[in-house]
C-alpha cells in the first residue's frame, strides 16, 4: 500500500488520507476540483516554471501511466531505467509533491541542454547522473501534447523510494552493462515521454509557488530577472535521504498558471480535530457553528490584483476554539468575559476598569475637610483640654505650718535678752577659755618677737556687718602692737576701709585705698609706692603684715599675692571665727605665722598677755547668746520630732492584731 | 576670627606671660615692664570701678527714679545720698570727722543690724530644719551645727582642765580640716587651669 507524503511537513500518511495527520494539510485534490488549463499567456513566468505547470497539467489529465516506448522498448530498456520508471510510477500515484528547493534550484528547461546520447563512461559517471538529474527537472513538455496519453514517464524528480537501488543507474557499478546501460550511452533514441498533466495541488500546498511567482515577477534594477542558482550537484553518491525523497514536480515555463480556487472548501471543526476522542458536547457545538469559510470571505481575485491569501489549515487550527465556534463553550456562571479592549474574549480575568472609550466627567471633590461626627467630638474634646491647660488656675494653697509671729518675737527677745543682760550687768562671772590653740600661741609669739619701732602694715579688709566681731577681736592685738612701739600703717582694699582703719587705729598712718583687687595687691607687693612716703620701698621692709578680714577671698588674696614678696616676714591674720577652719591649713603649712579668730581667741590672747580687754566684757554675753542659740536649736528639733510622731499616730488607722 | 579679637588675645597673652615670668625671673627689664603693666591695670580697674558705680547710680536708680517706676522713692534716696556724700567727700576729704562719723554712725549700724537679723533668721531656720527636710543628711547636719556652735561658744574651752576635754577639743577642731584642705586644693587647681587657659588663648573673655 503506497503512502502519501505530506508536502508541508513531510510526514508519511496513509494512501487514503485526505488531510495530513500532523498538520492537516490537504494531501489530495478535491474531487470536484478540475485541473484548469495551464495558461501560457504569462510572459513573466520563467520557462522552467511554465514547464512544470505544463507537466502538472498533463499529469493531472492522464488516466494511465505513460511509458517511454512499447514492448520492444521494454526489452531493450536497461534495468536501471526500468527501476526508475517503476519508482516514478509509484511516486506519481501518491500526490503532486513539490520540492521547492529542487524546483527553485532547478534551471530553466530551455537553458539546460538536452542529455547527450554520447556520454563518456567510467570516469564521468558524476557528470552523467548530473545530466540525468537535470533531465528530470526539464521534461520535454513542449513536445508532448497534453491530451496524449503518456507513456510511462520517468518522473524527472522522482527518486526511487524503495531501497532497491542495486540496479539504480546512479549507483556506481563496475559492471560494463551498467555503464553501458545508461540512457545516455544507448544508441537508441529516447522517446520523449509525454508529460502528464500535473495534478492539481491543494491551494495550501501551492502557496510557496505563488510566492515564488511573486519573486519571479521581481526584476533587478537593470530589468533583468535574477537568475535562480542551480542546485549544487552531489560529488558522490546520492544520499539516502535524497533517494528516499520525492522529487518535486517540475512545472514547465509555459505551464498555465494555477488560479486560486474559487470555492474554498469548508473547514469544519470536525476536520480540524482528530477523529477519535471528540467529545459529544464538542460535536454538538460543531454542528451549530457556522463554517469557517462563511467568516473568511474569499477575496475576489477579479477585484484585487493580489493573490488571495488563504489561511493555512495549520494556522486555522491554532486559532482559539471560541473564535471558530464562539458559542461552543458555555460561559461559566460567575465568570466575566471581557467584551472589549485588548483582552476581548478572554474569561476569568480581573475585570478591567472603565475603558478608555468610557469617558466621564471626573468627580469634583470639595476642598473642604470631611469630618465625621466622631472626629468632631474628638476635636471638640481636644479643644477643651487645650483651653483647660492654657487657662491659669490658682494653685491650691498648701498648708504650711509656720511659726507664729508671737513665737518669732519671743525667740528674738530671748536672744536679745541673753546678750543684753550680761552686758548690762557686766558681771564677768563665766570662766574664760583655758585651752589655747597653736594658732593663737603663734600669733602671740610673733608679736612678742617684733622689734620695737618696726613698721607693721595693718590691712583693713572687713565689712561693716562683721566690724563688731573683727574690731573686738583685733583691739587687744592692736593694743599690744602699739604697746611694743611699732610703727603701724594701714591700707585697705575697700572704699570704706579707710574709715574703719581711722576708727580702729587713729594714730596709725593711713596709706589709703588700694584699688584693683588682686592686681592692686600684686602691684603693691612688687612696688609699694603708697608706702614710699613712709620710707618703704619694698614689702619685705615691713616687720610684719597683719590682715584684718572677714572674707576668705581677701585673705587668700594677700596670701597669694603679698606673702611671696615678704621674704620670710611674718604674715598674721585677725579674722572672723568663720575663717578659722579655712585658715588653719595655711598656718600649719607655715605661710601664716599665727592667727586669732573670734572672741574666744581674743579672750585667750588677753589671758596670755595678761591684759584684760573688751573680750572679757563681751565673753559672758557671748557665751549666753551661744548657749541660747544651742538651746533654741535643740528645742526646735525636739518639737518637730514630737509633732511628726503625733501626726503619724493620728493619721494611721487602728491596726488589728492578727494571731 | 576678627582682627580685633586676634589683637586683644595677643595683648592679653603677652601681658600675662610677662607678669608671670617677672614673678619667677629677676630680670630688671622684665621687672620694669611688669611694674608698668600692673600700674596700667590699676588705672583700668579704678576706671572700671568708677564706671560700675556711675552705672549703678545713674543707669539703674536714675532711670528708675526718672520713670517713677515701682520703688522709685528708694532710688531717689540713693541718688540724693550719693550726691551728698560725694560732694562732702570732695569738699571735706575722707579724713574729715564728718565723713568718719557718717561711716561710723550710719554705715556700720545698718550693716550690723542686717547681720544680726541674718543671725536670728539662721537660728529660726535651724530650729525648723526638720519641718522642711528629714533624713540622715539633715540629722547629720544638725548634729554638726550643734557641735560647732558649742565649740565656738567657748564653753568646752573654758572646761579644758577637765580630763579628755582637751583631747576632745583637738579632735573636734581637726575634723573639718580634711574638707577644708580639699576645698583649698580644688580652688587652687581651678585658678591655675583658668589662668593657663587665658595664657594659651583658649578662653577669651575680653574678645568680642
Amino acid at each position: 500500500m503506497s503512502e502519501l507524503r505530506c508536502p508541508s511537513c513531510g510526514k508519511v500518511n496513509p494512501s487514503d488520507a485526505v488531510f495530513c495527520q500532523a498538520c492537516h494539510t490537504r494531501l489530495l485534490p478535491p474531487a470536484d476540483a478540475s485541473p484548469e488549463p495551464i495558461r501560457n499567456d504569462d510572459e513573466d513566468v520563467p520557462e522552467w516554471l511554465r514547464a512544470i505547470r505544463a507537466r502538472q497539467a498533463a499529469e493531472a489529465g492522464a488516466d494511465e501511466e505513460t511509458s517511454w516506448t512499447g514492448e520492444d522498448a521494454d526489452a531493450d530498456t536497461p534495468d536501471w531505467l526500468k527501476a526508475i520508471r517503476g519508482i516514478a510510477s509509484d511516486a506519481e500515484s501518491e500526490s503532486d509533491v513539490h520540492e521547492p528547493e529542487q524546483l527553485e534550484s532547478s534551471p530553466s528547461p530551455a537553458e539546460t541542454p538536452e542529455p547527450d546520447a554520447q556520454q563518456p563512461t567510467g570516469e564521468q559517471d558524476n557528470a552523467d547522473w548530473l545530466r540525468e538529474l537535470r533531465s528530470w527537472q526539464e521534461p520535454a513538455v513542449e513536445d508532448t501534447p497534453v491530451d496524449e496519453p503518456q507513456a510511462e514517464v520517468d518522473h524527472p524528480n522522482s527518486v526511487p523510494q524503495s531501497p532497491e537501488t542495486e540496479n539504480h543507474p546512479l549507483v556506481a557499478d563496475d559492471s560494463g552493462e551498467q555503464a553501458g546501460a545508461t540512457p545516455f550511452e544507448s544508441d537508441k533514441p529516447i522517446d520523449q515521454p509525454a508529460v502528464a498533466a500535473p495534478p492539481v495541488a491543494s491551494p495550501d500546498s501551492l502557496d510557496w509557488l505563488h510566492n515564488l511567482e511573486k519573486l519571479q515577477a521581481n526584476q533587478n534594477d537593470d530589468g533583468v530577472k535574477p537568475e535562480i542558482p542551480a542546485v549544487a550537484p552531489f560529488d558522490g553518491e546520492i544520499p539516502d535521504w535524497l533517494s528516499e525523497a520525492t522529487p518535486p514536480e517540475v512545472i514547465p515555463d509555459d505551464a498555465p498558471d494555477i488560479p486560486p480556487q474559487q470555492d474554498e472548501p469548508e473547514i469544519t471543526m470536525a476536520d480540524l480535530l482528530p477523529d477519535e476522542g471528540v467529545p459529544d458536547w464538542l460535536n454538538a457545538a460543531v454542528e451549530d457553528t457556522p463554517p469557517l469559510a462563511a467568516k473568511n470571505k474569499p477575496i475576489d481575485a477579479a477585484e484585487d490584483d493580489l493573490a488571495r491569501a488563504n489561511m493555512p489549515v495549520w494556522l486555522a487550527a491554532m486559532r482559539p476554539v471560541e473564535s471558530v465556534a464562539p458559542d461552543t463553550v458555555a460561559p461559566e456562571p460567575g465568570v466575566v468575559q471581557e467584551s472589549k479592549g485588548p483582552l476581548r474574549g478572554l474569561r476569568g480575568i480581573v475585570p478591567s476598569a472603565a475603558q478608555a472609550s468610557d469617558y466621564a466627567k471626573p468627580r469634583v471633590y470639595s476642598s473642604g475637610l470631611r469630618v465625621s461626627d466622631r472626629q468632631k467630638k474628638l476635636a471638640t474634646l481636644f479643644d477643651e483640654l487645650l483651653i483647660e491647660a492654657s487657662t491659669p488656675r490658682d494653685l491650691p494653697s498648701k498648708t504650711v505650718t509656720r511659726i507664729p509671729k508671737l513665737v518669732r518675737m519671743i525667740i528674738g527677745m530671748i536672744m536679745v535678752l541673753a546678750v543684753l543682760i550680761p552686758l548690762a550687768a557686766g558681771t564677768g562671772s563665766l570662766p574664760l577659755p583655758a585651752f589655747f590653740s597653736p594658732e593663737t600661741l603663734g600669733f602671740v609669739n610673733t608679736m612678742a618677737a617684733l622689734p620695737p619701732n618696726s613698721p607693721v602694715l595693718i590691712v583693713v579688709d572687713y565689712t561693716a556687718g562683721l566690724s563688731g566681731e573683727i574690731e573686738t577681736t583685733a583691739r587687744t592685738a592692736l593694743n599690744i602692737l602699739q604697746g611694743r612701739g611699732t610703727r603701724t600703717m594701714t591700707i585697705t582694699t575697700r572704699p570704706e576701709g579707710v574709715a574703719f582703719a581711722a576708727g580702729l587705729l587713729p594714730n596709725a598712718q593711713s596709706l589709703g585705698y588700694l584699688p584693683g583687687g588682686a592686681v592692686g595687691v600684686q602691684s603693691f607687693a612688687v612696688k609699694p609706692t603708697l608706702a614710699n612716703s613712709a620710707g618703704i620701698t619694698q614689702l619685705d621692709q615691713f616687720a610684719a603684715v597683719v590682715v584684718l578680714t572677714d572674707d576668705f577671698d581677701a585673705a587668700k588674696l594677700w596670701l597669694e599675692q603679698a606673702q611671696p614678696n615678704l621674704n620670710n616676714r611674718p604674715l598674721l591674720f585677725i579674722a572672723s571665727a568663720q575663717l578659722r577652719v579655712l585658715l588653719r591649713p595655711y598656718v600649719q603649712s607655715g605661710q601664716v605665722a599665727g592667727m586669732i579668730t573670734g572672741l574666744a581667741d581674743a579672750a585667750a590672747l588677753e589671758q596670755i598677755a595678761q591684759q584684760p580687754g573688751v573680750a572679757r566684757v563681751y565673753w559672758d554675753a557671748y557665751q549666753l547668746g551661744a548657749m541660747t542659740i544651742f538651746i533654741i536649736l535643740v528645742v526646735g528639733a525636739l518639737s518637730d520630732a514630737i509633732r511628726r510622731v503625733t501626726s503619724k499616730r493620728a493619721t494611721t488607722p487602728n491596726r488589728r492584731r492578727t494571731v | 576670627m576678627k582682627a580685633t579679637s586676634i589683637l586683644s588675645t595677643a595683648i592679653a597673652i603677652l601681658a600675662g606671660v610677662i607678669v608671670l615670668l617677672g614673678a619667677f625671673l629677676a630680670i630688671p627689664v622684665l621687672q620694669t615692664v611688669r611694674t608698668v603693666l600692673l600700674g596700667w591695670a590699676l588705672i583700668v580697674a579704678a576706671a572700671a570701678g568708677l564706671v560700675a558705680l556711675l552705672n549703678l547710680i545713674f543707669g539703674v536708680h536714675g532711670v528708675r527714679a526718672y520713670k517713677r517706676a515701682a520703688g522709685s522713692g528708694y532710688s531717689w534716696l540713693v541718688l540724693i545720698s550719693f550726691i551728698v556724700v560725694v560732694v562732702l567727700g570732695f569738699v571735706l576729704g575722707s579724713d574729715n570727722p564728718l565723713m568718719q562719723g557718717l561711716i561710723q554712725n550710719v554705715v556700720k549700724p545698718i550693716e550690723a543690724s542686717l547681720m544680726a537679723v541674718a543671725t536670728a533668721s539662721l537660728v529660726l531656720a535651724g530650729a525648723r530644719l526638720f519641718r522642711k527636710r528629714s533624713g540622715v543628711p539633715a540629722i547629720l547636719f544638725f548634729i554638726s551645727a550643734l557641735i560647732f556652735v558649742l565649740l565656738g561658744s567657748g564653753l568646752l574651752a573654758a572646761q579644758a582642765n577637765l580630763p579628755f576635754v582637751k583631747e576632745t577639743l583637738s579632735v573636734l577642731e581637726s575634723l573639718p580640716l580634711a574638707g577644708a584642705r580639699g576645698i583649698l586644693i580644688g580652688m587652687g587647681l581651678g585658678a591655675l587651669l583658668a589662668g593657663l587657659r587665658v595664657l594659651m588663648g583658649a578662653d577669651r573673655p575680653y574678645s568680642g
